[in-house]
């Protein structure tokens, strides 16, 4: 076993840490949608009223920018998933 | 009126265009050219339904009244797709798999089938549909009073003409292409390519104002940034408790609404388009929601004071004097109203016809009786009633309501209703333990409270609920008013109920479901959805019992129609191991009908029609065996032992069958042997008799010389015949056979077959019918093998039918993979059990003497099975009759 | 008056050439074709020598024999059966149904003549 850990070019180990890297992108996805809500809620805790208030524009462009990130973070994790057997997917919880 | 004129004209045209759209892509569809039809970008764009009238006018007088709130409209769902890999892909799988046809059918199916449950959600979302469906008709006579206003203004009478005549036309266009198909889960391809199209339309639409709104009047991104920071919106100021209530139950609306479900789930084709959708369906939100803020500033800067921000959209082009850009927007609206009320017609009225009206319609019939009657044609007229039922209901409350401004706010109160089916629907995908117990007193404790915090006073104070009941609370108890019930009162009304009713809904259906055993088949269900990616064990709901295979293929014949039907049988046969085309009612075949005609008339009736034949609405004992296991493990575990132990005893039993069949065979082989001797022995006796009578006979007339010596040619020749039948069929066997492929037409083949069989050495004619037309089929094959086979068969009815008048009907039908061809004579048939042996080499059913070594028909099928296709005994009413199948690719369409 | 010998066999070619060697011999050869009613052919024309092929359309050959052999009237009538079963079981079943000779095709011309000629002198 430990031989093939050795060498890195070994059929075995780059199969693992393909396995490894895609069940870290399947986390990513579980986790986008957190993320997003996190990012979206913040709006909520800006003062409202007297200094330090936030302006209409900046706003506007905090929330679409974020969901300009999200949309593109989603865009990447789906391509990285394409090829995602179904079995593995959800065996791991 | 000119205007008006013109914007009728405008309609109509584009109405006709969604027509053609619609009948175009079913054409394609017909056509089988549906991979652009079934892309990733028309699931995309259809998604987009859930964006109707209401958003597209509503959102920027939203902003306009209550600033960012509208954002969270869009930001709920783009938080659900993003959710794609947990929780979209495992709903959309368990769709599939489930052949769910709305969301009603999901709860039904999940929670054992129950008809009260999928009832229960029908009715749900017709109460929360029905005023949506008004608001859109109310939307389109709005946006046509703009337009009127500057002419001569519409009157009240002509309003209500518009929408009747609109209802009725989408109402046709529904049931024109949304009934096309009984089966819910074949796609609506030319429904979803006319939204698809509309959803262009309307991100056009709304893009071009903004664009407009921005570079045009305002001259720029950052002056229409500054406009909005100088305006009303001034700074960011939105109700906190709103804005995360209105995420969430917009992110469950999107879940929940009957019409976003039946795009999402039920129309979805590909699993994997959810991938791009994922990240799409949030752009387009995106987009659409960009440029709100700028027309909502901008309207409240340049309109008068007092008009209706809800109309900004239309009023602010046409104001500024942009007629073909205000058009533009009109049909954006429009787009937005019709594609809403299309899809929500096609899916309320699946969910009505098969949970309300499919199920009492199988309660009046007496039971135990088999189907009678076309059930498909009750199905789909059920269907198409529903749609106009549907339409018809918005329509009325359109009129009922006469287009108050009550209208305005039912979009936020039916979410709310149909969000009281998330707990029910995410517990059963994600939680075993949900019962249906407990999703029925969630759903019920969130409906009420629904129905009496928020729908009956959103009529208005004093119309439905009295005055009294609002101060004063139910039966005068202080802690039952709507609006401040237990006495929480200062709430934001919406948030009051979805609060209120959310909570009761989750506790209720997580106490009584905590609280309540389920039955088997929930359990069963309950593990399949939950466990929807490591399907092993499949719900057995189905013990063989009695249950009828004929029964359940005529009752599958009415639902499915004839060819799928015969399909799915012979399939299911095929699978068994069992020769012919009715599969034995075996738990995992009457699992399978069921899901089948599940599809078609939702999965509650299913189960009801085949218990009714079935005879057993009772569950296995080794289901119940099964279930008796507490964990998923165990469950699955022994529901893979069971599964074995079935292939066991199914092995065993084919072992059983193999066993009698090669001792049947021995005997016949034996037979054969005393047979073949036989066949052999006769003509080489004949031979030797006679050439030795010529060697040994010293003066013979020369005519009897001739005459022995051709008797002797003659033996010879037959000799030569049977030996060439014995290499001819070892060669076939062995599959040495070089298939030598051309092109000709089944008539000709059968013309060569008849002619060379037709008459027998003994001069008797087969007498024989044909449908020259039928036969006009273009074969690519070995035609000549294929001649040999009918010549074969031709010869056989000639040989053995038993008739005075011996006829043979050659009939030939075409279907949709395959030619199938029967020749039936009108003789006595082959003996039941004579008919499996009859393929079988050296096999004859007789000892008449017919001149062949019982090498025929064995050698067809042989020949037919080089030919991809198969020769098969199939018993009629009379007469024997052989069917020859030829696959689709050895026949080439004729046209 | 020459002898005479039933021939019960269904193939013609078989029996237009035992009919050859038989006559030529100075036989009278009658025949009969069909198994269901050869018995009845039998006890009506009283042959001196029976020629029983084993497979014929109606009634085996065996069956044949048998009732003749249980018919007291002919049941001494010497009896030649003919099969082109080759098989020893064959012979073994002729045997036990009580035939006097037995052959398989192909014969020799021959030894047909000369089995009929002895059992005509039994």
């Amino acid at each position: 076993m430990t031989r093939a850990t050795d060498r890195p070019g070994s059929p075995t180990v780059f199969h693992e840490r393909r396995t490894y890297r895609k069940r870290r992108v399947m986390d990513a996805a579980r986790v986008t949608p957190v993320l997003a809500l996190i990012l979206w809620i913040i709006p909520m805790i800006w003062p409202q009223e007297g200094d330090g208030s936030v302006s209409s524009a900046t706003a506007l462009i905090y929330i679409f920018f974020v969901w300009a990130g999200i949309i593109l973070l989603t865009w990447g994790l789906s391509r990285l998933l394409a090829d995602v057997p179904d079995e593995s997917s959800d065996s791991e919880t | 009126m000119s205007t008006l004129n013109l914007l009728v004209a405008v309609c109509i045209t584009y109405v006709l265009f969604l027509f053609f759209v619609a009948f175009a892509a079913d054409r394609l569809a017909l056509q089988g050219k549906k991979a652009w039809l079934r892309s990733p970008l028309i699931y995309t764009l259809s998604l987009s339904i859930y964006c109707t009238a209401w958003t597209f006018y509503g959102a920027v007088g939203s902003a306009a009244r209550n600033g960012f709130e509208y954002l969270t409209i869009y930001l709920g769902p783009t938080l659900v797709m993003i959710s794609w890999w947990w929780l979209l892909r495992k709903l959309i799988r368990i769709g599939r798999t489930q052949k769910i046809t709305s969301i009603a059918d999901l709860i039904s199916s999940r929670y054992g089938k129950s008809s009260l449950l999928a009832a229960g959600v029908t009715i749900l979302a017709v109460i929360g549909t029905t005023p949506y469906i008004a608001l859109q008709l109310q939307s389109v006579t709005l946006s046509f009073s703009v337009f009127a206003a500057q002419s001569d203004g519409l009157a009240a009478q002509d309003q209500a003409q518009l929408a009747f005549w609109l209802s009725m036309g989408l109402a046709l266009f529904t049931v024109l292409f949304g009934t096309r198909n009984l089966d819910a889960k074949e796609r609506h391809d030319g429904v979803v390519m006319a939204i698809a199209v509309e959803a262009v339309v309307k991100l056009i639409a709304l893009l071009s104002v903004g664009i407009f709104v921005v570079w045009g009047v305002s001259g720029g991104l950052s002056e229409a940034l500054n406009r909005i920071d100088a305006s009303e919106f001034g700074e960011w100021h939105t109700d906190r408790s709103r804005w995360a209530g209105l995420i969430f139950l917009s992110a469950a609306a999107f879940l929940c609404l009957p019409r976003t479900f039946q795009v999402l789930v039920v129309e979805n084709d590909d699993e994997s388009h959810l991938r791009t959708a994922s990240w799409a369906f949030p752009l387009y939100l995106c987009l659409i929601s960009l440029f709100v803020v700028p027309i909502a500033v901008v309207g409240l800067d340049i309109m008068p004071d007092g008009s209706n921000p809800d109309l900004f959209v239309l009023t602010v082009p046409l104001a500024l004097g942009e007629n073909g850009l205000a058009m533009l927007s009109f049909l954006g609206g429009f787009s937005s109203a019709t594609s809403m009320v299309i899809v929500a017609a096609i899916a309320l009225s699946t969910m009505v016809s098969n949970h309300i009206v499919m199920p009492i319609w199988l309660q009046l019939r007496p039971r135990g009786a088999s189907v009678s009657g076309d059930v498909r044609a009750a199905v789909l007229l059920a269907r198409r009633l529903s749609i106009v039922g549907v339409v018809m209901l918005g329509y009325l409350y359109f009129r009922l309501s006469s287009g108050g401004e009550a209208l305005a706010s039912i979009g936020l109160v039916a979410f709310c209703g149909l969000a009281q089916v998330l707990p029910a629907m995410l517990g059963g995908m994600f939680w075993r333990g949900a019962t249906r117990m407990g999703a029925f007193a969630g759903l019920t404790a969130g409906f009420a409270i629904w129905l009496y915090t928020l729908y009956l006073p959103s009529f208005g104070v004093g119309t439905i609920l009295p005055m009294a009941i609002i101060d004063n609370g139910l039966f005068g108890l202080e802690w039952l008013k709507p609006n401040a019930l237990f006495g929480i009162a200062g709430l934001d009304q919406l948030m009051h109920a979805l609060l209120w009713s959310m909570l009761f809904n989750v506790v209720a259906f997580a106490g009584v479901s905590l609280i309540t055993f389920p039955s088997p088949l929930e359990r069963l269900q309950a593990a399949q959805f939950v466990n929807i990616f490591e399907r092993s064990a499949n719900a057995r709901s189905w013990s063989g019992g009695t249950a009828q295979a004929e029964e359940l293929m005529v009752m599958a014949q009415r639902i499915l129609g004839a060819g799928e039907a015969q399909a799915l049988f012979q399939r299911h046969a095929r699978r068994q191991g069992t020769r012919g085309d009715l599969p034995a009612p075996t738990p995992d075949f009457l699992e399978a009908l069921e899901r089948e005609l599940g599809s078609s008339v939702g999965a509650a009736t299913a189960h009801a029609m085949v218990g009714q034949i079935t005879g057993g609405m009772a569950i296995s004992v080794e289901d119940l065996m099964a279930v008796a296991d507490e964990t998923a493990q165990m469950l699955e575990y022994s529901a893979r032992l069971k599964e074995q132990s079935e292939e066991l005893s199914r092995t065993a039993l084919e072992l059983r069958n193999a066993n009698q069949k090669l001792t049947r065979l021995s005997i016949q082989k034996d037979a054969f042997l005393s047979q073949i001797s036989h066949e052999l022995r006769t003509p080489m006796t004949s031979i030797r008799a006679f050439s030795e009578i010529l060697r040994d006979t010293d003066q013979m007339n020369p005519e009897d010389q001739s005459r022995y010596a051709s008797i002797i040619h003659d033996e010879a020749q037959r000799l030569t015949r049977l030996l060439d039948d014995l290499l001819d069929l070892s060669v076939v066997e062995n599959g040495q056979v070089n298939l030598n492929l051309r092109e000709g037409t089944l008539r000709d083949a059968l013309d060569r077959a008849v002619s060379s069989a037709a008459i027998g050495e003994d001069g008797v004619q087969l007498k024989i019918e044909r449908d020259a037309a039928k036969e006009e089929i273009l074969l690519h094959t070995d035609l000549d093998r294929l001649s040999q086979v009918f010549i074969n068969l031709i010869a056989n009815a000639r040989k053995y039918c038993d008739a005075k008048a011996p006829k043979l009907v050659i009939r030939v039908m075409q279907d949709a993979d395959r030619v199938v061809i029967d020749f039936q004579d009108n003789g006595s048939g082959i003996a039941p059990d004579a008919v499996d042996m009859i393929f079988e080499k050296f096999a004859r059913v007789s000892d008449q003497k017919a001149g062949g070594a019982g090498l025929g028909l064995a050698i067809c099928r042989q020949v037919m099975t080089r030919l991809g296709g198969s020769v098969d005994y199939v018993p009629a009413s009379r007469g024997a009759n052989f069917r020859v199948v030829l696959p689709y690719r050895t026949a080439l369409a004729a046209q | 008056m020459s002898k005479q010998v039933l021939l019960i066999e269904d193939e013609p070619n078989i029996i237009e050439a035992i009919s050859f060697i038989l006559s030529r011999d100075g036989w009278t050869v009658k025949t009969h074709s069909n198994g269901s009613d050869a018995f009845d052919m039998v006890k009506e024309r009283k042959p001196d020598v029976v020629i029983l092929d084993v497979m014929l359309p109606g009634k085996s050959g065996y069956d044949i024999l048998r009732e003749l052999r249980d018919d007291p009237e002919v049941n001494g009538m010497p009896v030649l059966m003919l099969t082109a079963r080759g098989q020893t079981k064959d012979r073994e079943i002729a045997e036990r149904a009580g035939c006097d000779a037995f052959m398989t095709k192909p014969f020799s011309n021959a030894e047909v003549l000369e089995t009929v000629r002895a059992l005509a002198l039994k």
